[in-house]
């Protein structure tokens, strides 16, 4: 082979490694972008979990108050009995709600005052269940009595399905 | 050194420029922890409501007073050197006939009603429905809480240590004696696992 | 032709090759990072309104900027999905549309704000009792004036401009004093006129201004309620936009939110937002109807606390059947079943409260 020759398939071997290199590094890149982005979409698909349990810890169709004002971490006993099981509001008024909760479930334990200790009241305020595996938040409220003027300890669980 | 010899030195500090690049990208990008915004959220609400919540409870059977100001009552029928007492002394009625409010009965019981309820609501809870473990302590005479168990301060104490890490929640509690602090010291479940 | 220059020929065109699907690779390699930068321009967005939301689920009050967003054209509208459905509201960002799905939201925007530094203020809204929460956007280049008078201004007056955003660019004039408001080259000027009538007000200091950057509204009525009406810059003067209708509100954050808002011949984004808060009215007081029927079951209320209740049951059905098609129904009798089911239950509920009653709320 010439000398000419031999330099110019030097040449294009250099510039095809060079553009393989540039390409697999590109590729990594790309791949690393789409972990991140993932990561960031899960990040936000978690946030959004949390709004919905934001929304439903403060809603006024749950809370305590008194003369208007709301009172946050406390729930009315009897806005509670009206609104759970089949019957309840919450599962009547279907579309309304599910624009708030979404596909989700929750459940109000009271954990005093109960007649039974043993069987501690269960009250399920709303159920629309997707079946894949839910984020579950629990917290801790007072379940408030008016007509008693007393306070029960109670734990909302919020099982909320992407 | 002739030519093509140091063209091959030039090509291998290439390579190895690459590969540590290669190594920072992969420890720092793809394997770096995620933030976990769930359990963050959670962990901060939860300790915090946990015993504001707790506090506030009413006692239905004792006079429909809160827990609150059973422990009140108990902290302010306790005047010195309050003894260590633990689940034990519960069932062993060493908390009895202390304060003056009396739950049922004729002997002052409000330590014990108190307590009792305090030990029940953590283990149903933290224990059986969140499956999470816990520490709580209540001192007297502390200012805040304490990282080190000093046990002539330790009215009540359940719960183990938390082998790892913690979220912990103070609240205190102002009596006619001194002020009470409550401490819920919640195990972290990320670190332990 | 010789070898050599045949050589030198197919040099030329290799090198033009490689050079032109390197330029490709690099073009792809910007696109690709274009696209990645939009969806995470879009999550930040997204991020952004839900941490809004979530403070305001908090119980923050909120009046503060909001930096996070990227300098850019944000659209807000308002429209109807279908016959028989609630009209739905959402920002736009370039190509990206972020729905406003949770109806404890009620929305009061401009139609179009441009950042870096858009405002955000929340107003809680009690009809009696709370049922949702009002947010007020808007943005620092938009230019605020009021006009009044002065001398006969009440206290609502006041209320108004002191719950306006903290960094809002407001100005205030007295009616009187109107020759001396001055164009600032400004991007967006809304004019609001408390109690004034803005017919004959001359706009020819902005006549060099876009007519669709600047607006007005007339407010006839006072913090309990009233009537809005929309004006749009033609020439110097001030058109209404709709000659025929002016729109009724009722409370304080409606009529907050008024002056937030933009109204065209072609957009009804104030009366979709009324229609929206009253949908959430409508089963909040379902929802404190049906708490009264459990109320009514407690052993042992006295007689009065049972008239009471039953009294009470039937004004707040009253209330949400009144709303039960908000979307449908005239918006002026529902303020009118608003206005008056509020002081029937706020007297019903001290009544309760005196008498050692459940309270009604």
């Amino acid at each position: 082979m010439k000398k000419g020759q031999v330099q110019m398939g030097e040449t294009i071997v250099i510039l095809l490694i060079f553009i393989i290199l540039v390409g697999l590094g590109f590729a990594f890149y790309a791949r690393i972008s789409k972990i991140q982005l993932a990561q960031e979409q899960f990040a936000l698909e978690e946030q959004r979990a949390i709004q919905r349990v934001q929304t439903i810890t403060h809603l006024p169709e749950l809370l305590c108050s008194t003369d208007g004002v709301i009172a946050n971490n406390c729930v009315d006993l009897y806005k509670v009995i009206a609104n759970s099981n089949e019957g309840g509001v919450f599962n009547v008024n279907n579309v309304f709600y599910e624009q708030l909760f979404g596909f989700s479930r929750i459940t109000l334990y009271q954990l005093s005052g109960n007649t039974d200790p043993q069987n501690p009241t269960t009250y399920i305020l709303y159920t629309n269940e997707k079946g894949e595996e839910p984020s579950v938040f629990y917290f801790p409220v007072l379940l408030h009595d008016s007509s008693q003027n007393v306070n029960h300890y109670a734990l909302l669980e919020i099982k909320v399905y992407r | 050194m002739k030519k093509a010899q140091m063209e091959m030195m030039g090509l291998t500090i290439i390579v190895v420029l690459l590969a540590f690049a290669l190594l920072f990208v992969v420890r720092f990008v793809l394997l770096a922890e995620p933030d976990d915004t769930k359990e963050s959220f959670v962990e901060s609400k939860l300790a915090h409501s946990f015993v504001s919540t707790l506090l506030d409870t009413t006692a239905v059977d004792c006079k429909k007073f809160s827990v609150e100001e059973l422990l009140k009552d108990c902290r302010e029928g306790i005047y010195t050197d309050p003894p260590l007492w633990d689940d034990d002394a519960l069932q062993t009625g060493n908390a009895n006939g202390i304060g003056t409010i009396e739950c049922d009965g004729t002997t002052p019981n409000s330590c014990t009603f108190a307590l009792t309820m305090i030990s029940d609501i953590l283990n149903e809870t933290l224990g059986k429905k969140l499956n999470i473990d816990y520490e709580f302590i209540l001192y007297s005479d502390s200012p805040t809480c304490e990282t080190v168990k000093n046990p002539s301060n330790v009215i009540f104490h359940t719960g183990p240590t938390c082998p790892g890490t913690k979220k912990q929640v103070c609240q205190p509690v102002p009596t006619a004696v001194t002020d009470i602090q409550l401490r819920l010291d919640i195990c972290n479940r990320l670190a332990e696992t | 032709m010789k070898k050599g220059s045949l050589t030198i020929q197919f040099n030329w065109i290799l090198v033009l090759l490689a050079g032109a699907v390197i330029l490709l690779f690099f073009m792809g390699v910007i696109q690709y990072a274009t696209q990645i930068a939009d969806q995470k321009r879009n999550i930040l967005i997204g991020t952004t309104l839900d941490s809004i939301s979530n403070s305001i689920k908090s119980g923050d009050n909120l009046d503060k900027p909001i930096e996070s967003i990227p300098n850019i054209n944000v659209e807000y509208q308002c429209a109807s999905p279908g016959e028989g459905s609630n009209c739905k509201c959402s920002f736009i960002v370039g190509d990206r549309q972020f729905d406003i799905d949770d109806p404890s939201l009620i929305v009061f925007s401009p139609s179009r704000m441009k950042s870096p530094k858009v405002l955000v203020k929340s107003l809680e809204w009690d009809a009696p009792f709370r049922t949702a929460n009002f947010l007020y956007f808007t943005s620092t280049s938009v230019r605020y004036i009021f006009i009044l008078d002065q001398t006969s201004a009440g206290g609502w007056e006041t209320d108004v401009l002191n719950s306006t955003h903290r960094d809002l660019k407001k100005e205030v004039y007295d009616a009187s004093e109107t020759n001396t408001i001055k164009s600032k080259n400004d991007d967006r000027v809304k004019f609001i006129f408390l109690n004034i009538n803005p017919d004959s007000f001359d706009l020819s200091e902005f006549e060099s201004m876009n007519d669709a950057d600047v607006t007005a509204v007339a407010i006839a009525g006072d913090e309990f309620g009233g009537q809005l009406s929309y004006y749009q810059k033609k020439g110097s003067t001030l058109e209404p936009v709709n000659p025929s209708t002016s729109l009724s509100y009722r409370g304080f954050p409606f009529l907050l939110g008024g002056i937030f808002t933009d109204e065209t011949s072609d957009s009804a984004n104030f009366q979709c937002n009324q229609k929206r808060a009253y949908e959430t009215l409508h089963y909040v007081a379902n929802d404190y109807f049906q708490r009264m029927n459990v109320v009514e079951t407690i052993p042992d209320s006295t007689d009065f606390c049972k008239t009471l209740y039953a009294t009470a049951k039937d004004h707040l059905g009253s209330l949400s059947d009144a709303l039960a098609t908000s979307y449908q129904s005239d918006l002026a009798t529902m303020n009118d079943a608003i206005s008056t089911s509020i002081t029937i239950l706020d007297d019903d509920n001290k009544e309760a409260i005196a008498n050692s009653c459940v309270p009604l709320y």
